[in-house]
């Protein structure tokens, strides 16, 4: 046992002080803190910014109608010379020219926007949904129809999707933040299982070709030497996870205020007023805010019913299952050749298993109780990625221990059949094993 | 008192046997040349002794009792295919190897320190085993192997990778291992060597053993009745009396003749040199010619010798 320990130290401790697990320690979470901080950084710039944008119209009935924001601000002009104005564009200080043609009642591409710069969506969205507004009013009136009526018939729909539990109680459910749990689980223990994998696995090659190995195994069994280096590795892979974690919040907590106080403070302020009553005030804003902001509240109030103490129970341990299930083949594979080269052939077959899940995913957020989805959550090889995509979801507690049962039962196998090759293999030099051969290790 | 034996051990690799019922004492404090062509079983055995394979039958004893995991720390092996990790500090590699072999950690700086300061290579101790050159790798392979104070040491193919001087250095740190007490099994190819400082070989060809015992003992069981004669006297009368006994590969005239040749079968030494003295001539050296391991080996292996000697 002290000398399974000592194994352990030797491997965690190598690649812990290695530069590319503290460059990845860093680089990760500044990454990671960027990627969180950066769209609301952009947005908030663009925010700033007043934008002026110059109305050229020569329908004469938008004149005042385009609602303006704190950044966005109209200026009609008094007649409709395009040329003119498209001419004088560069040195007026406008930030864009709107032109509405005569043909805006019949043909889709009535409405033109020039600039300099280039526009961005939400001033297009924003001026695009004024104008479809304030057409279909003016069409309507047209036909004779009472502008209380207009105002009358004024709807706006958001659908709660509640999900009826078991126990009887009602949680709401959204499906948007279900769905990037789901998706980021699911990568996340894929690339954490298929790179630990493949970091013993090159252990298991760099040993043998620096021919240390029988040296090693003069002194400790080689199941010792197999069991030290996967949990070695698995302990590397958890710390840096645990280091991404700690150090991306760390940052995001310490930067996010400084570089954008107002989101901060809003977010705060959004959330409380949602949660309440509706948001009514920013649902007046416009019509792409609104359904932000429904989208907002429904996600915030499924963040209440997620489970989040089996979501991390579940992910700690299926990568876990995973990995000791991957990772003793993946050193099998390593024993088996002498350079890194040679592995492709067994690497490809190995990993087929996670391909297929992380391929299925999409598939688990159009549906997630579909059979296929079910079998691969069940199915051990397949079960850690897949069933993690489905836990956000919900998953029964009997089909969670059904595949937790069943990784263990698969890794107590593999481990074992693994570790006869590797007791063979670590000590073939120079020649390539055949499948045949592999199996009469196994058979020894 | 034998440190080491084995009793009819057997092994069978994909259908073909690696050890045919090889039985082998090791009696304490010598050096035991295990010699074999490639291929004839010797690495199988050595993994067999070192419990990195089980063999098929048979039994392995370490001082009388069944070898098991508690004789690792006692025994230090060094295999022909050897290395250490590239990446790694000197020091802290040669530590973590003697931990795997049962010393803590401060015994293992402690001794290592030693062992460096003998060597004259503490300036390594920090540095990247990649940045030394072969020969200093050898030497910090060799320290790792000894650190533990083993009590009996494997040299699998010692020689092959150092350079002349570090062989050197290695031949005289195995006899002073020996002077203090270690055994040292000691495979190899390198027959000079094995004339130089083994006591006691075995020959292993085709997975059976087939010669065993000292190296005194071995070459006289192969010695081929060669002689060499120095005489004064009468050149002519003597040879034609010697050629009666023997056939001569080789006769010199001079103030002192020599005559090299074999005896033929049904006569000898005493006869020859009864004769040569009735002949008047005065015998100012006679000494029998022992074939050298390397031709008893060359022999050993093409006439597959399938007694065995015990």
């Amino acid at each position: 046992m002290r000398k399974i320990l000592t194994i352990i130290g030797r491997e965690y401790l190598t690649r812990v002080k290695n530069k590319s697990f503290i460059i990845m320690s860093i680089l990760g979470p500044l990454l990671f803190a960027g990627l969180m901080i950066a769209p609301s950084l952009i947005m908030n710039m663009n925010n700033t910014e007043v934008r002026i944008v110059q109305v050229v119209d020569s329908t004469h009935i938008f004149r005042g109608q385009l609602p303006e924001t704190d950044y966005i601000k109209f200026v009609y002009m008094p007649d409709a010379n395009l040329q003119k104005y498209k001419s004088q564009f560069s040195e007026s200080g406008f930030y864009a020219l709107l032109y509405i043609s005569h043909q805006i009642v019949n043909s889709d591409n009535a409405v033109s926007l020039y600039s300099d710069k280039t526009i961005n969506l939400d001033l297009r969205m924003h001026i695009s949904n004024a104008i479809e507004k304030r057409l279909e009013n003016e069409k309507l009136r047209s036909c004779g129809v009472d502008p209380g009526i207009l105002s009358a018939v004024k709807t706006n729909i958001n659908i709660n999707t509640i999900k009826m539990t078991d126990d009887g109680r009602e949680e709401s459910d959204n499906m948007t933040l279900k769905l990037v749990l789901s998706y980021l689980m699911g990568i996340l223990i894929y690339i954490a299982i298929f790179l630990s994998g493949n970091a013993v696995m090159r252990g298991v090659i760099e040993e043998k070709t620096n021919r240390i190995v029988e040296v090693i195994v003069s002194s400790v069994r080689p199941a010792q030497l197999m069991a030290g280096k996967i949990i070695g590795v698995g302990l590397v892979t958890l710390t840096q996870f645990a280091l991404w974690i700690v150090l991306t919040f760390s940052i995001y907590s310490a930067v996010a205020p400084m570089l954008m106080p107002d989101t901060a403070a809003i977010g705060v302020e959004m959330a409380q007023p949602l949660m309440s009553q509706g948001g009514s005030q920013l649902a007046q804003a416009q019509p792409t805010n609104d359904e932000m902001a429904d989208e907002l509240k429904a996600m915030l109030g499924t963040v209440g019913n997620i489970n989040f103490g089996v979501i991390i129970l579940s992910f700690i341990f299926f990568f876990l299952g995973g990995y000791l299930l991957y990772g003793s083949l993946f050193a099998a594979v390593g024993s088996m050749v002498d350079n890194e080269a040679d592995t492709q052939q067994f690497i490809l077959p190995l990993s087929a298993p996670l391909l297929l899940s992380i391929i299925v995913m999409t598939g688990t957020i159009a549906n997630p109780d579909s059979p296929m989805i079910f079998w691969l959550s069940i199915i051990p090889f397949t079960a850690p990625v897949s069933m993690l995509t489905r836990i956000p979801y919900g998953v029964p507690y009997s089909e969670i221990f059904l595949s937790a049962a069943l990784l263990i039962a698969t890794f107590v196998v593999c481990t074992w059949l693994a570790g006869k090759i590797y007791r063979t293999g670590i000590l073939m030099y120079g020649k390539k094993s055949t499948l045949k051969e592999i199996w009469r290790w196994i058979r020894q | 008192m034998n440190i080491l034996e084995t009793n009819n051990v057997c092994k069978q690799y994909d259908g073909h046997t690696a050890l045919d019922s090889v039985s082998l004492k090791v009696p304490q404090g010598i050096v035991f040349g295990l010699l074999g062509p490639n291929g004839a079983g010797k690495t199988t055995l050595i993994r067999i002794i070192n419990q990195i394979t089980a063999p098929d039958s048979g039994t392995v004893l370490f001082d009388g009792h069944p070898i098991g995991p508690d004789n690792i720390s006692k025994i230090g092996y060094m295999p022909e295919e050897r290395g250490l990790y590239k990446k790694m500090k000197v020091g802290e590699q040669a530590v973590y190897l003697a931990q795997l072999k049962g010393l803590t950690k401060a015994d293992a700086t402690r001794r290592l320190k030693e062992w460096f300061d003998k060597f004259e290579i503490g300036g390594w101790w920090n540095r990247k085993v990649e940045e030394l050159s072969k020969g200093m790798q050898q030497k910090v392979q060799f320290i790792t192997t000894v650190l533990h104070e083993p009590r009996l040491l494997i040299f699998d193919e010692p020689f092959s990778g150092f350079d002349p001087i570090n062989a050197n250095l290695l031949k005289q740190e195995i006899l002073n291992l020996k002077d203090n007490g270690a055994t040292i099994i000691f495979s190899t190819h390198n027959m000079a060597s094995v004339e130089e400082i083994c006591d006691h070989i075995a020959l292993i060809n085709k997975s059976r053993k087939v010669l065993d015992g000292t190296v005194g003992e071995i070459r006289q069981q192969f010695k081929l009745n060669i002689f060499e004669l120095g005489y004064i006297g009468d050149f002519e009368s003597v040879t034609n009396i010697i050629e009666q006994f023997v056939s001569i590969k080789e006769n010199a005239k001079g103030a002192v003749n020599h005559v090299t040749g074999e005896l033929k079968s049904g006569f000898d030494y005493n006869q020859l040199i009864q004769s040569v003295l009735s002949a008047g001539a005065q015998i100012t050296q006679f000494s029998d010619v022992l074939p050298s391991m390397n031709d008893i080996f060359i022999k050993a292996v093409n006439q597959n010798v399938n007694t065995v000697f015990n």
